[in-house]
């Protein structure tokens, strides 16, 4: 039971939190001059002119549609994948539950780059999804999943499953079990109480782990870079080329900042919905 | 410990302010060691506010005297206090032994004499041997003699209560009740406590404190609170009471003669109330203190009255009774014999001894704290 | 009534092969005899572990991933105490909109987060990969320790502490001996999101190694150039270390807080 704070009037929370805003103003330093570094034209002075050379070109736009298409279509298949294994873990038996929450955490704490590298194994040429179907004359040559966009697309369908999970359970295991009971003792089978009753409820976690994977995907670096071979980058792997490699940290910091700021208005828009969205369930 | 009859706890004007709110206000007040203060009132009365001051969890304008020494300076650990909360707070990770003990381990005693002095505070609460077991595994009631006992060992200047007893059962709040009362006997700790049931608080206390909006109403022994209430809130606050308002008529030696306008006349005792004739006044009688009689020979003083319900209470029966204005009051019988003999419908006479009426001056005296009452 | 239809099972089970799978094909492949990668494995032979071992740069690197983790996750497990404790324990104004500044790292995209301080610290002059690590780590784990840790604090009642203090306990002593042992499991999980968090960092980590580099740089890098069973060998080391410590965490204090 807490008791209502009153509120604080002498320096202490201030203190105790110089550490955390410290680091947070380090951060924000860096965004700032970024942005600075993004309104420096050829030449040294000040302009807009790299956010207009990012913006204009169709070659540079075709990366920004391309991210966002595939971010586009992977996110909603992610959903399919996600929803009902966060389904079946909240409504399944203990030992069951433990099985898939480990499983999934295990998925969680492994490092991004191990996972990638692991489909690279299952989907190249002579990967376990090739090797059987070719043996089995199924197919007359491999599929070409690496290097192409479907590799790609795989990897950024599996590897944020999490993303999508946690939410979604964490929401679904927090739905009182009784409005289900309720629900089937007016009359409702179990497909309509999904539909009717837990689905709309678990929306605000399912909003979550949308914005979380479509954000995810939009900005993936690792999994363009190692299963697209160079041949299917995305806006990430965009930014650090022009930066590392063809060394024009201005460019690089204009399309920095524009990825940003889309980030930042998703985020802002989901944001508003998931209120509408409270306020209409009350 | 103190000495017997010097004051172990006095507040001097207590203020405390949230913004421009009043959480308390100018509240004084002397407690005599070994005697247990109850603090009662509605929620938001200030009372948990009062109880945390001495303890030095809020900031307060005022002084808080401990044993004659002003706290103003002086840390809440420091202040020699045992406090019981209202959820216990037992340490969850430590057994019933290092809960206990906590405080003189803090104390800097020696475990040998941590421990007996455990075992000691156990046997007082009546846990003997639990030592061993985690604080998490326990019942409510246990929990609650688990945290009187932490509170009890390090032998405080003065013990803290906050609700102590709404966190159990009937059956349990009213075994504890008397624990509580066998406990602070036995050992002279000067007690606060606070709570809204009023049982409880008349039960428990030597002395009651009625607090309202941040205010201190009341201050007296259990039956004086009860029994001569200073302002209209107490009176309809601590027990039942049928308010009705009324006009003096006449001033007859030590009695006064109050006219209810259409319902009847009654006697009420004068006492020290400034009482003159044409004088509207405020009159609350209690159901207990209601004698409910059969009609027979005329009454100058009793009010007549149908029986309009009867509901059987298991203590007593309590008698709804239609008064001739057509409205209601309650009354008690506990007397079985005299009850059967009321059925619904029944006329008859309401008679009430004029010391138990309790007059206010001026009318329309409901619910005003700090309205004119009797010293 | 099952309590979960067929469909959902069905796909959970997919799920599972999907997310195990791959990782077994690793463990396996690490394992192999041959010069190449291969599922199965030709010939077990645990050569390409000591190849791990041989290479001075994995090593360099591990310490180096090592010394950052450790040092990013107990700087931001007591920044994350102190902002927790701010945050849960007092009202005061603007307590929302701190709490959203120090959640703000995570809604920036990895690489333009690692941008932004390479430019930052170029301009600054800081040539040194431990600070400029040092701080993008700290900056991306400390998100997670005031979140984790202030969900901890908010379930642990004030009367705890009031409890302890009443009792004879200073602040500090009450928190250190009250509190922080109560809130075990937001520490556990804060410490394991930190670890891992600076640990396996590459997107942003790559554009700050100067004069030192991490393992998931080295990494990255080798898994480009070369095609052997190498990285096979360390990624199964990874894996098998996470478990480890996965099944640790759920023994000691159980994954809900992880899982929220």
């Amino acid at each position: 039971m807490q008791r209502a704070l009153p509120t604080e009037r002498n320096a202490t929370p201030l203190l105790l939190l110089l550490p955390g805003l410290l680091t947070i103003a380090v951060f924000f330093a860096a965004v700032v001059t970024t942005g600075a570094t993004s309104l420096l034209d050829a030449q040294g002075g000040w302009s807009l002119q790299q956010y207009a050379r990012f913006l204009s070109d169709g070659f540079y736009r075709d990366f920004v549609w391309r991210s966002f298409r595939i971010a586009g279509y992977c996110t909603p298949i992610t959903l399919l994948l996600g929803y009902p294994f966060a389904y079946t873990m909240s409504r399944s038996s203990p030992p069951v539950r433990l099985t898939l929450t480990l499983v999934l955490v295990v998925q969680f704490f492994t490092s991004y780059i191990v996972r990638t590298y692991a489909l690279i194994l299952v989907l190249g040429n002579n990967g376990i999804i090739n090797r059987p179907l070719l043996f089995l004359g199924v197919i007359g040559r491999p599929i070409p999943l690496l290097f192409h966009e479907a590799g790609v697309a795989i990897a950024l369908i599996l590897v944020p499953l999490p993303f999508m999970i946690f939410p979604i359970y964490s929401v679904l295991k927090n739905i009182e079990p009784n409005l289900a009971v309720a629900a089937a003792s007016l009359g409702a089978n179990r497909t309509r109480t999904f539909w009717e009753v837990t689905f709309p409820l678990s929306l605000p976690g399912v909003l979550a782990g949308i914005v979380l994977v479509f954000l995810f995907d939009l900005t993936a670096y690792i999994m363009p870079g190692m299963l697209g071979g160079g041949y299917f980058n995305m806006i990430a792997n965009f930014i650090q080329e022009q930066a590392m490699a063809v060394l024009d940290k201005r460019f690089a910091s204009a399309i920095s900042i524009v990825l940003l700021l889309v980030t930042l208005l998703i985020l802002y828009v989901i944001h508003v919905l998931g209120s509408r969205l409270r306020g209409a369930s009350g | 410990m103190n000495s017997p009859g010097s004051h172990a706890v006095r507040l001097d004007r207590v203020s405390v302010y949230y913004g421009d709110v009043a959480a308390l206000s100018d509240i004084s007040l002397d407690l005599p060691s070994a005697e247990i203060l109850a603090l009662l009132g509605p929620s938001g009365c200030g009372k948990t506010t009062l109880l945390r001051s001495v303890a030095g969890f809020v900031p307060h304008r005022g002084e808080v005297y401990i044993g004659s020494r002003p706290m103003a300076r002086v840390p809440s650990h420091r202040r020699n206090i045992g406090m019981v909360f209202q959820d216990y707070a037992l340490f969850p990770h430590m057994t019933v032994a290092q809960n206990i003990g906590f405080g003189l381990r803090m104390r800097g005693l020696e475990r040998a004499a941590i421990l007996a002095q455990v075992a000691e505070a156990l046997a007082l609460v009546g846990l003997e041997g639990l030592q061993e077991r985690m604080a998490r595994q326990l019942s409510g009631g246990q929990q609650q003699r688990v945290a009187l006992a932490r509170a009890l060992v390090i032998k405080p200047t003065v013990l803290l209560l906050d609700e102590p007893l709404s966190a159990l059962d009937r059956k349990l709040r009213e075994e504890m009740r008397s624990e509580i009362k066998r406990i602070q006997r036995h050992t002279g700790v000067t007690t606060i406590f606070v709570t809204h049931d009023q049982d409880e608080a008349l039960a428990l206390a030597d002395r009651l404190a009625l607090m309202h909006g941040g205010a201190l109403l009341q201050l007296g022994t259990p039956e004086e609170v009860y029994r001569r209430p200073a302002t209209p809130f107490v009176a309809e606050f601590l027990g039942a009471a049928n308010a009705r308002e009324a006009v003096c008529r006449e001033l007859r030696g030590e009695f006064a003669l109050l006219e209810l306008p259409g319902v009847g006349m009654i006697r009420a005792a004068r006492r020290a109330v400034a009482l003159a004739p044409q004088q509207r006044v405020s009159v609350f009688i209690r159901p207990e203190r209601i004698a409910v009689v059969p009609r027979a020979t005329a009454d100058p003083h009793a009010l007549p009255a149908t029986v309009a319900a009867r509901t059987y209470l298991g203590r007593h029966l309590e008698f709804t009774l239609r008064l001739e204005d057509a409205t209601t009051w309650i009354a008690n019988v506990a007397d079985e014999v005299v009850a059967s003999s009321l059925g619904v419908g029944t006329p008859v006479f309401l008679k009430v001894e004029p010391d138990n009426v309790i007059v206010f001056a001026g009318a329309d005296q409901r619910c005003e704290p700090g309205s004119a009452a009797i010293p | 009534m099952r309590a979960v239809g067929w469909f959902a099972r069905s796909v959970t089970a997919l799920v599972v092969i999907c997310m195990l799978v791959p990782l077994i094909v690793v463990v396996g492949a690490s394992l192999g005899g041959g010069n190449e990668i291969a599922f199965p494995p030709n010939g077990l032979s645990l050569r390409w572990y000591a190849n791990v071992f041989e290479r001075q740069r994995f090593l360099t690197a591990f310490q180096f991933s090592l010394l950052l983790a450790c040092a990013a996750t107990s700087l931001s497990l007591v920044i994350g105490l102190l902002c927790s404790v701010a945050l849960v324990r007092y009202r005061f104004v603007g307590r929302d909109a701190v709490a959203n500044l120090l959640n703000s790292p995570l809604m920036v995209p990895q690489v333009v987060l690692g941008m932004a301080l390479l430019i930052l610290f170029s301009q600054a002059a800081i040539v040194s990969s431990l600070i400029g690590l040092g701080a993008l780590h700290l900056i991306l784990a400390v998100p997670y320790t005031v979140r984790v840790l202030s969900a901890a604090l908010v379930r642990l009642p004030v009367s705890l502490e009031e409890a302890a203090v009443i009792h004879g306990a200073n602040r500090l002593a009450a928190f250190a001996m009250i509190t922080m042992p109560n809130m075990k499991p937001g520490l556990v999980a804060a410490t394991m999101f930190a670890f891992v968090t600076s640990f396996d960092n590459f997107t942003a980590s790559q554009f700050l190694v100067w004069d030192r580099t991490t393992l998931p740089v080295e990494i990255y890098a080798y898994a480009m150039i070369e095609s052997d069973p190498t990285v096979c060998a360390i990624s199964t080391m990874l894996i098998i270390a996470t478990v480890a410590i996965v099944v640790l965490a759920e023994r000691w204090v159980g994954l809900e807080t992880v899982t929220g």
